[in-house]
Formats: C-alpha cells, sequence, structure tokens
C-alpha cells in the first residue's frame, strides 16, 4: 500500500494532466486518477522498476480514459455543440478550443500525443503502453502535431506572443 | 529524418542528428515548426492541472466523500451500538420483576369501634 501510495504522489499531476485532456473534463480526471489509485493499490504485484512502473500506471490510466469516452461519448458531443457560457474566462475558452481540436484526433494519435506531451513519456514507454513500435508512436506524434497546429492557428499565434518555456519532460 | 521529424525529435528529447537540426533550423520555415511546437506543447500542457491537482487532493472528490460520509456514519452507528448495548441490556432486564428483599404481610386485627 505504501508503494502504491508513493508511486501514485510520483505520477499524480502528470496523470491529471493526461486524464484531464485525454477526457476533456477536470472533473472526471480527478475521479478517474482515483480509479488509478484503487487499481494500483489493489494490484498484487507492482512492476519493479521507475520505468516499468510508469508505463504500468499511463496504461491503467489510458485504458479507463478509454472506458471513459466510451460511457460519455454522447454526452461529450452535446456539450461540444453547445452554445458557448457567457463571461467564461479567456484562458478556460482556450482550454475548451484545445479540448475539442484533441477530440478531432484519431483516438490513438491523441493518446500518443498526450501521453508525450503532457506526461513526458518517451517513444519507448509510449510504445510499450500502447502496444506500437517506437517508429510508429514517432509517425502518430507527428501527425497529431501537424492537425493540431492546422486546427489552432489562433491560439499558437497568440501563445508565441507571450514568453514561451521550452519543456523536456 | 525529415525536417519535421528531426525538430520533433530534438523536442522530445529523443536522440537527433545534430547537424540535420542545424540544417533544419538554418530555414525559416523550420523555425517556424520548431517555435509553433513549443506553444502547442505549452497550450496542451494544461498548467492550471498542478494547482487543481493540490486543490482537488486538499477537498477531495466526490467519491473521497462518500467514502469518508460512510466511515463516519459507520464510526457513529459503532459508537451507538457500544453505548446503547448496556442500555439495552438493562432495559431487557427491566422486563423482569425485582425479586423482593422483604414482605410485608397484612393481617387483620380487631374492628374499631
Amino acid at each position: 500500500m505504501a508503494d502504491a501510495e508513493a508511486l501514485f504522489a510520483a505520477h499524480h499531476t502528470g496523470l491529471l494532466r493526461y486524464l484531464s485532456r485525454a477526457v476533456g473534463q477536470a472533473d472526471a480526471a480527478r475521479d478517474l486518477a482515483q480509479d488509478v489509485f484503487v487499481r494500483v493499490a489493489g494490484s498484487e504485484r507492482i512492476p519493479e522498476s521507475d520505468g516499468e512502473r510508469r508505463i504500468w500506471i499511463f496504461r491503467i490510466a489510458r485504458n479507463l480514459a478509454i472506458d471513459y469516452r466510451r460511457r460519455e461519448g454522447v454526452r461529450s458531443i452535446a456539450r461540444a455543440n453547445a452554445p458557448p457560457e457567457v463571461g467564461r474566462p479567456a484562458a478556460q475558452d482556450v482550454s475548451i478550443v484545445v479540448n475539442e481540436a484533441l477530440a478531432l484526433l484519431d483516438p490513438l494519435d491523441r493518446d500518443v500525443f498526450l501521453m508525450r506531451e503532457t506526461a513526458g513519456l518517451s517513444y519507448a514507454e509510449i510504445a510499450t503502453a500502447c502496444d506500437l513500435t517506437a517508429a510508429a508512436v514517432r509517425s502518430r506524434i507527428h501527425r497529431a502535431r501537424l492537425a493540431l497546429r492546422d486546427q489552432l492557428r489562433g491560439p499558437i499565434a497568440a501563445a508565441r506572443r507571450a514568453p514561451l518555456r521550452a519543456r523536456w519532460t | 529524418m525529415d525536417n519535421h521529424d528531426v525538430i520533433s525529435a530534438f523536442l522530445d528529447n529523443e536522440p537527433f542528428d545534430p547537424a540535420e537540426l542545424g540544417a533544419a533550423l538554418g530555414e525559416p520555415v523550420g523555425r517556424d515548426l520548431l517555435l509553433d511546437l513549443v506553444a502547442l506543447r505549452s497550450l496542451v500542457r494544461d498548467e492550471s492541472v498542478g494547482t487543481t491537482a493540490a486543490r482537488g487532493r486538499a477537498e477531495g472528490s466526490p467519491q473521497q466523500w462518500i467514502a469518508v460520509g460512510f466511515l463516519a456514519a459507520s464510526i457513529l452507528f459503532g459508537a451507538g451500538a457500544a453505548w446503547g448495548l448496556p442500555l439495552l441490556l438493562h432495559q431487557r432486564g427491566a422486563d423482569v420483576p425485582p425479586q423482593p428483599d422483604h414482605i410485608v404481610t397484612f393481617e387483620t386485627g380487631p374492628s374499631a369501634p
């Protein structure tokens, strides 16, 4: 249990970032992260190395996100088509636009891209977590980036006018 | 690797050929792509998540609150049962009539005038 708690604490922020973009709902992401913890805590065998643990925990998270999207698919589309809320903060607007652009991607491209961008997993780690080759991961990330670059021209141009930080993890 | 691949590899901390990266960034298109991808990363990485994560942990999710409520109810019920049990036993004992410790008998005496 103590191992599970330490493991969960180490990956909590990355998990939440990944899940909140993967399902597009912050509250749902928190609940799913909690579900990941329940699965990890209830597991009879936790992988030994840090790398294996990271892959394992994100594989669980991805499966939960897939289940969630399957359950909530119809409602998510309804929310996406709802008229914009009056007085919504600009940052929230951008976040919603990003979620909508992500929702247009192929689901596997999106997961692969998000594991890299939000949680900093390497191509090899993502390949293991998603049962792909590293070359396929690179190709899918590349495709997702080009599609998002095209979809998010306005927000990207706005982001480039503010100071940026290149993050590697 | 083409220009896109080498810039992605650089951005993703994957192995890349420095000469290829130099060539890619030597062109305006390559530099523009790099800046766009860094900006895209900043948009996708929602920085508020770290702070909301901490707040979420402090506030607890609905599931956590349900679990806490269930635990509190269990403790209260348990405590109530533990407290109430002697009282219940005492009340059950009250249904049985007490044993007399002394007996007063009345006898008929002479009638009053």
